[in-house]
């Protein structure tokens, strides 16, 4: 089981740039987690959508450690993104976006999943993906096949 | 920019090393007792942390006898430490098998591509020792020697393609044997010992460069009445065979060999003449200090005259990425 708490750590990672960050989140949500044990019939989708929104809370209360900004500069020096900088510019996606993103694109979840781990509708996440994805200068053909 | 891209930064991101931490059952379990507090809801709260926190966070704790020695095991065996050619181990999980406890101890461990080792320390007297598996065919199977306080390691190979291991320690199913006072006396099962075992698994990664180790000593020239005839030195893995041809004098012939590197005891040597029927399997033993290691395989003697070629195979039980072993064999006639 400690592959699964492991998993959780990496995902909490990607939300907060930040191991030790991610460290917190993660022994908060477990921790959330326990009181609410004997109703949860799938514990990692459970722990998960604690992290989620436990994060998402961080944020909006003092965890802006890294502020995010509307839009990356006008003129980039080339039209890829180097892997640093894409990484950096997740980073300053808001916390909503960056957590479509993370379990879009690293959990691979559906739409509908994310929708609820983020209490949320389908509508949104797809909203929030193209405006995440747009912001990152993913290809756009690409951002809109994801709408699906 | 692909949303390939993106996924492939993700998971390069996600999926570096990262920190362990194996007081993260005490953290959550502290972060519990605290939020209990403050909510001041009673009864059973240890209990249920428990079973909680061994269910998520604990590998094999689901194993009641398991719960108590786990952090005691942690202690015993580091987090992190550098073997001597400097490749770093991490510790990815921890059990224990003690002596009052089950016989066996079951933990799952996350696979990411890297070598894995168990690692083991005994305190006590035991002659139990656990046999280790995962489902991956091993052979010889994997197992500790005697108890020793001086942690010992052994490579863990793992089923292909898996995600996860699922690693036994086993202490029930170590053989039996019986010993005889005296002539014509009763053959007396020996009594089963146990000790108290930390047990970890480790996960390394390989140096960046091979690390070459250190020159061997020579071989005895003389040795218990054998006199060497000829040797041959290699350094795994460029040199996985050595041949000795000899014309028989009649006398006997005897084979031996030492190897050095940190996983030179994970080394097999196979050798094989031709005249006998299967190949003859030993160890490799290090020398680093003392009188040499003697083990010995004997060859029947050769015919005067009758040429003869003995073929020496070696073979590393799990991975050596860029840990090269240096062997050397020496034949050896009376």
């Amino acid at each position: 089981m400690i592959a699964r708490s492991d998993r959780l750590l990496r995902t909490g990672y990607l939300l907060t740039h930040d191991w030790e960050i991610a460290e917190d989140l993660l022994q908060e949500s477990l921790a959330k987690a326990w009181f609410a044990w004997p109703r949860v019939d799938e514990p990692e989708s459970y722990v998960r959508r604690v992290m989620v929104t436990t994060y998402t809370s961080w944020w909006r209360r003092k965890w802006r450690r890294e502020l995010p900004s509307g839009n990356l500069p006008d003129t980039p020096c080339t039209d890829a993104l180097p892997d640093d900088e894409l990484w950096h510019a997740v980073g300053r996606l808001p916390a909503r976006q960056r957590a479509v993103i993370v379990l879009r694109f690293y959990e691979d979840l559906p739409v509908a999943e994310v929708a609820r781990l983020l209490g949320c509708g389908t509508g949104t996440v797809k909203s929030q993906t193209a405006k995440a994805l747009a912001k990152l200068r993913v290809d756009e053909t690409i951002v809109k096949e994801m709408q699906r | 920019m692909t949303v390939q891209d993106l996924r492939d930064v993700l998971r390069e991101r996600a999926e570096g090393p990262s920190p362990a931490n194996p007081a993260r059952h005490e953290q959550v379990g502290a972060h519990i007792r605290r939020t209990r507090r403050r909510r001041r809801v009673a009864g059973g709260a240890a209990a249920a942390v428990a079973v909680l926190l061994g269910v998520w966070l604990v590998p094999g704790a689901a194993d009641q006898p398991q719960k108590a020695t786990v952090a005691s095991s942690v202690a015993k065996l580091p987090e992190r430490f550098t073997a001597p050619d400097g490749t770093e181990y991490r510790r990815i999980a921890a059990t224990a098998v003690k002596a009052a406890g089950g016989r066996k101890a079951v933990i799952t461990v996350p696979l990411s591509g890297k070598p894995l080792d168990v690692a083991g320390v005994c305190e006590g007297v035991d002659n139990r020792p656990p046999r280790v598996s995962t489902g991956a065919r091993t052979w010889p199977p994997m197992g500790f020697r005697g108890c020793s306080k001086v942690m010992q390691l052994l490579p863990l190979p793992v089923p292909e393609n898996a995600e996860e291991a699922t690693v036994t320690f086993d202490t029930a199913t170590s053989g039996s044997a019986c010993v005889q006072a005296g002539a014509g006396g009763p053959c007396e099962p020996v009594k089963a010992k146990r000790g108290d075992w930390s047990l970890a698994v480790y996960e390394w990664t390989p140096p960046a460069e091979p690390v070459e180790p250190a020159p061997l000593k020579d071989l005895p020239r003389r040795l218990d009445g054998w006199k060497l005839a000829d040797s041959k030195t290699g350094l795994w893995p460029q040199d996985t065979t050595a041949r000795f041809e000899i014309v028989g004098t009649g006398r006997k012939l005897a084979f031996d060999q030492v190897c050095g590197g940190d996983l030179a005891g994970r080394v097999l040597v196979r050798t094989s003449t031709g005249l006998t029927g299967s190949p003859q399997s030993s160890t490799c033993p290090e020398w680093k200090s003392g009188p040499f290691p003697m083990a010995m395989t004997e060859f029947p003697a050769v015919p005067k005259g009758k040429r003869m070629v003995i073929t020496v195979r070696i073979s590393v039980i799990g991975e050596t990425t860029n840990r090269p072993i240096r062997w050397s064999f020496g034949l050896y006639s009376k």
